[in-house]
């Protein structure tokens, strides 16, 4: 009788664990391998592999990941930067990412980008899925889910992603199974590197809006991010990237502005901003909506000087560990460089 | 809640747990406040129309059971009362009982009524206003409460049932609310009747770990139906039936098709789930599906598909016509003056056409179903006259019992249904008449062979998917027909059952179509 | 005996509710394999230029052969290779496509940027409150100076500045 039951309780045992097995498996296979497809979703994830050592963290989208260069700000002004970006960014992304990042490290200055304030409302199941994917589980990867789900969206489905994948089988090819329990880096500390050279032109002016007011959901995480610094003694600044469209209306700059002097922090507008000396005939990959590799330099060059100048931002070139570190990586950036120019000659 | 959909599975979960762990007694009681969360789920507001015709039916009930009390005991006490005064009082006693039953009856058929009908009744009222000339009325927006026309029909059993004498009344108002609303049942039926489901809902179970596995097959396997075939095929489907312009001849023939499998797999898994859940709980509810398809003719056919809903209109409207009074005169009538072949007749086909009348109304308010319930009632009519003909024909031919000609009529049967079944894709008579005759007419057969059926919105993996899942179905029926398939596979060695249950869990996983990039679709019986 | 009348009762209650049947037209069957309405029949306003009628939610691939060359075409790849947005620019109107469920290019806006262009009920920029509440009656809403005309799942909104019209767009709610 004992004998049975025990017999009986490894054999479900053995089967349970079978199972979860199998699921896992199937999951890793199914699920999308970010770094040899979209990269834009690869880099929250990539972040945690990085030593929380950043004097400087970035939080935003396309327009912070494409146009800023890390390398340049340590190897100019010995700046530990990280960009924890992610396509089509939300502001309460930013907000739930920031308070991840926080729970990892303190940074002497976070740097948000604003851009996203015109969306009120999650844009694409996709983008949610680029930008929530790789965060780790914690209270603020719930959260960030709730806020950002469409309709179509469940929880569940982020807890088991195979749910969400599941149809896959039709389109897994060999990097399926080759990177399923493995993926290389595509960033260089958050930063994805753009090559090549299309001149901004015959960009449209905004369209008149009804109303320019900024949504309240957007005012609300943007006062939890600046409360969250304050708390931790961040020093944050606002930021508009460079990048000519898409269009940043006067009404919206006058926003930022009223916004960062009413709450005491620091609102940085670099649109069409001469200082900075970027040439928008070279310095863009997409006809002005991101810079490519030459671009993101200068653009850096320029920030890292204002971070030390009106910010007072610490010069960590004297840390041999972080010297270390970013040698190996001046390396992989350069060949990362050359091999961008190679294909775009190809 | 849908049953596909993962707070259902929650939900299930907790149910369960509770259910085992609480003092059996008590047992009932969850299945009651979990039926009623599971029908908050649909919109609370929509609990005030379930409740009412639990209460009144249970109430009225009730009564009935009182006069009868009352009845026996009178004349108990009056033994000396002549044969006449008896009779006498009886009838009167009836007449109280048959005005309490038709009040209950006429309240809830009303509200059935008013909010599955009234939008019909008043497009209809529009298309004679916009003969006549004047302002339409405006349609009203009632959204129909979950399930209601299954509970409605269960109590109405439930209440007839109690007038004929043949179950005694619920004195506990919770448990008969509880036979309303059991939540297995409540999306899509079965319709069953109390004393199928009484001692399953109200005898205390032991957690029974075969019938709590058995229950859980059989949910896997409506899943497997639900969302691998029918959910996966309806793409195609909807494509076709959507343009009637591009998709004449044969994608009509195609459609056919295609509905006969996707109402089957999506209506058929959905009362597997229904059951599975049931089982789980100790409940067993009755068979809704015996193999329809292999059905060789449709008043078999008729048997064997939407089982308890057939049985119901048999039992609550076909009957008591037949044998109500003008009928039973009509048919002395008819006996005298149309001789005695026609006149036997003419009370079954009367009685019948008003069984398939309502069996179309029922499902759904719109023409299309009249007609649907009409041409089935012509058909099994005709069939029933040529039946002298046909058994000329088998003896002569000698092909009675043949397994081809067995395969014909299955075919036949198919064909047959699958036709009329088109009245539901089209949005009027008309068309469907229309599309139904394109298939004669239009000549394009070659849209079988040239690709065209790749551009229906269906790839090629999606037709391996469908053609897989309807040859397991086919061999899971054959196999049926010998006795129960979770049964045998039982008796097979753990290691093949492990594998076998696990593979149908992974093939609903990976290829079932749920999820973003699928449309949700709820289940076709659910307004019903 | 009489207990049999319920059947008939039953019948006739169903039979009731069909009883003020009429015409041959019905609803529709409910179980959602009916038709959808694809496309969208611009109901709403729509532009002319050059006579080509331009409206929303349309596919700007089927008219650019007659709209002509245009000045300029700007492309906007979303992030992360979401499919791409245009502006074809032409004198005086601005076209602005987006990536939609039936096609790669609908049209999201309609903008006039100059006098050169009018609407086919006759305003431009330069005319006046007046002449555009002649044109298209007073059934708007007025947000800052943009007023909004909804008409057939679409938004027809004309900024008035200094009490004359100062831009005039078509635009889609679909995109909202």
């Amino acid at each position: 009788m004992k004998n049975r039951k025990r017999k009986r309780f490894v054999r479900i045992t053995v089967s349970v664990v079978i199972i979860c097995l199998l699921l896992f498996f199937l999951q890793r296979l199914m699920m999308p391998k970010y770094s040899v497809g979209t990269q834009d979703g690869a880099m929250i994830a990539e972040y945690y592999d990085d030593e929380p050592k950043h004097n400087l963290i970035i939080i935003g989208d396309s327009e912070m990941y494409e146009n800023i260069s890390p390398l340049v700000l340590w190897q100019n002004y010995g700046i530990n930067t990280y960009i924890r970006g992610s396509a089509q960014q939300l502001i309460w992304q930013s907000y739930y990412i920031l308070e991840d990042t926080l729970r990892h490290e303190t940074p002497e200055v976070v740097i948000v980008n604003i851009s996203s304030m015109q969306y009120s409302e999650p844009q694409k199941e996709t983008y949610n899925r680029m930008t929530l994917e790789g965060l780790r589980w914690s209270t603020s990867k719930v959260k960030a889910i709730y806020a950002s789900m469409t309709e179509e969206e469940s929880f569940m489905e982020y807890v088991f992603p195979l749910l969400r994948y599941h149809s896959r089988w039709n389109d897994l090819s060999a990097d399926d199974f080759r990177l399923m329990f493995h993926e290389e880096p595509v960033s260089l500390n958050g930063y994805m590197m753009q090559v090549g050279v299309k001149p901004a032109e015959n960009i449209p002016d905004g369209i008149p809006l009804a109303d320019y007011t900024f949504g309240d959901i957007d005012y609300e995480y943007l006062d939890k991010i600046t409360a969250l610094c304050k708390e931790h003694g961040v020093e944050l600044v606002l930021m508009k990237g460079p990048s000519l469209y898409p269009y940043w209306y006067e009404e919206w700059d006058e926003q930022m502005k009223d916004y960062a002097a009413e709450h005491n922090v620091v609102y940085l507008n670099c649109v069409n901003k001469e200082e900075i000396g970027l040439d928008f005939s070279t310095d863009t990959f997409d006809g002005g909506l991101h810079l490519n590799v030459e671009g993101a330099e200068i653009y850096s060059d320029y920030l890292g000087e204002w971070l030390q100048d009106n910010i007072g931002i610490s010069d960590l070139s004297s840390d041999s560990a972080l010297s270390r570190a970013w040698k190996t990586k001046a390396d992989a950036y350069e060949a990362k460089k050359s091999e961008k120019y190679k294909e775009l000659s190809d | 809640m849908q049953f596909v959909s993962y707070s259902f599975f929650l939900f299930l979960a907790i149910v369960f747990v509770v259910y085992y762990l609480i003092p059996k007694r008590f047992q009932w009681m969850v299945l009651l406040v979990a039926s009623y969360v599971f029908y908050c789920f649909a919109g609370p507001k929509y609990l005030i129309y379930i409740a009412a015709t639990t209460f009144t039916t249970w109430l009225t009930a009730l009564q009935i059971d009182k006069l009868k009390a009352a009845q026996a005991d009178y004349l108990q006490e009056n033994k000396s009362l002549s044969r006449e005064e008896k009779k006498l009082y009886k009838t009167a006693t009836k007449k109280k009982q048959r005005h309490l039953m038709l009040a209950a009856l006429l309240l809830n058929l009303g509200i059935l009524a008013v909010v599955k009908y009234t939008n019909f009744a008043i497009s209809n009222i529009n298309a004679m206003i916009g003969l006549a000339g004047g302002q339409p009325l405006g349609y009203v927006s009632l959204v129909l409460p979950l399930g209601i026309s299954f509970y409605t029909f269960r109590a109405l059993s439930y209440l007839i049932d109690v007038y004929r004498g043949t179950i005694p009344a619920e004195k506990n108002g919770f448990r008969f609310a509880l036979f309303v609303s059991f939540f297995p049942q409540l999306i899509q039926g079965p319709i069953s009747r109390y004393s199928q489901i009484e001692s399953g809902l109200f005898t205390p179970h032991r957690l029974n770990w075969k019938q709590v596995s058995f229950g859980l097959q059989r949910m896997l396997w409506g899943y497997m139906k639900k969302m691998v075939i029918a959910d996966r095929i309806v793409v195609g489907l909807t494509t076709m039936t959507g343009d009637t312009a591009a998709y004449t001849g044969a994608y009509v023939l195609i459609e056919v098709f295609f509905y006969a499998i996707q109402l089957y797999a999506d209506f058929s898994g959905g009362l597997d789930m229904a059951i599975g859940a049931g089982q789980i709980f100790g409940v067993d509810l009755p068979e809704n599906f015996v193999r329809p398809f292999f059905s060789t003719s449709i008043k078999e056919y008729w048997n064997r598909w939407h089982i308890t809903m057939g049985s119901w209109f048999t039992d609550y409207i076909f009957y008591p016509i037949s044998v109500c009074k003008p009928m039973l005169n009509l048919s002395k009538w008819s006996r005298t003056h149309l001789g005695p072949v026609l006149g036997k007749r003419l009370t079954v086909y009367l009685s019948s056409f008003a069984v398939w009348l309502a069996t179309g109304v029922w499902h759904g308010a719109s023409w299309n179903f009249v007609f649907w319930g009409l041409s089935n009632y012509l058909v099994i009519m005709i069939s029933q006259e040529l039946e002298p003909l046909y058994r000329r024909f088998h003896q002569r031919f000698d092909v009675d019992g043949k397994l081809y000609f067995k395969i014909f009529q299955v075919g036949r049967t198919f064909l047959l249904m699958g036709f009329l079944r088109m009245y539901d894709c089209f949005d009027s008579v008309t068309t469907t008449w229309k599309m139904l005759l394109t298939v004669f007419t239009a000549g394009n057969w070659n849209i079988l062979w040239n690709g065209s059926l790749m551009q229906i919105g269906l790839t090629a993996a999606d037709y391996i998917i469908i053609a897989a899942g309807i040859l397991l179905m086919f061999l899971v029926s054959m196999s049926q027909r010998s006795g129960s398939v979770r049964e045998k596979i039982h008796a097979k060695p753990y290691i093949v059952r492990f594998v076998l249950w696990t593979a149908l869990f992974m093939a609903v996983l990976l290829f079932g179509a749920y999820g973003i990039g699928y449309d949700a679709t709820s289940f076709i019986y659910n307004q019903f | 005996m009489k207990k049999k009348l319920i059947g008939l009762l039953l019948t006739m209650l169903c039979v009731v509710s069909l009883a003020a049947c009429g015409g041959g037209n019905s609803e529709g069957g409910n179980d959602g394999s009916n038709n959808t309405p694809t496309g969208n029949t611009s109901s709403g306003y729509t532009f002319e230029y050059k006579g080509v009628s331009v409206s929303v939610d349309t596919d700007i691939e089927t008219i650019l052969d007659k709209l002509g060359e245009p000045s300029s075409v700007f492309e906007d790849p979303s992030c992360a290779g979401q499919g791409t947005d245009f502006v074809y620019r032409y004198s005086g109107v601005d076209i602005y496509t987006s990536p939609s469920k039936d096609c790669d290019k609908a049209i999201s806006t309609i903008l006039i940027i100059s006098d050169e262009v009018e609407t086919p009920e006759g305003i431009t920029i330069g005319s006046t409150q007046e002449d555009v509440e002649a044109a298209y009656g007073t059934d708007y809403s007025n947000n800052n100076g943009m007023l909004t005309y909804e008409k057939g799942g679409m938004h027809l909104g004309i900024l008035i500045k200094g009490g004359v019209v100062d831009s005039i767009q078509y635009t889609s709610t679909a995109l909202n």
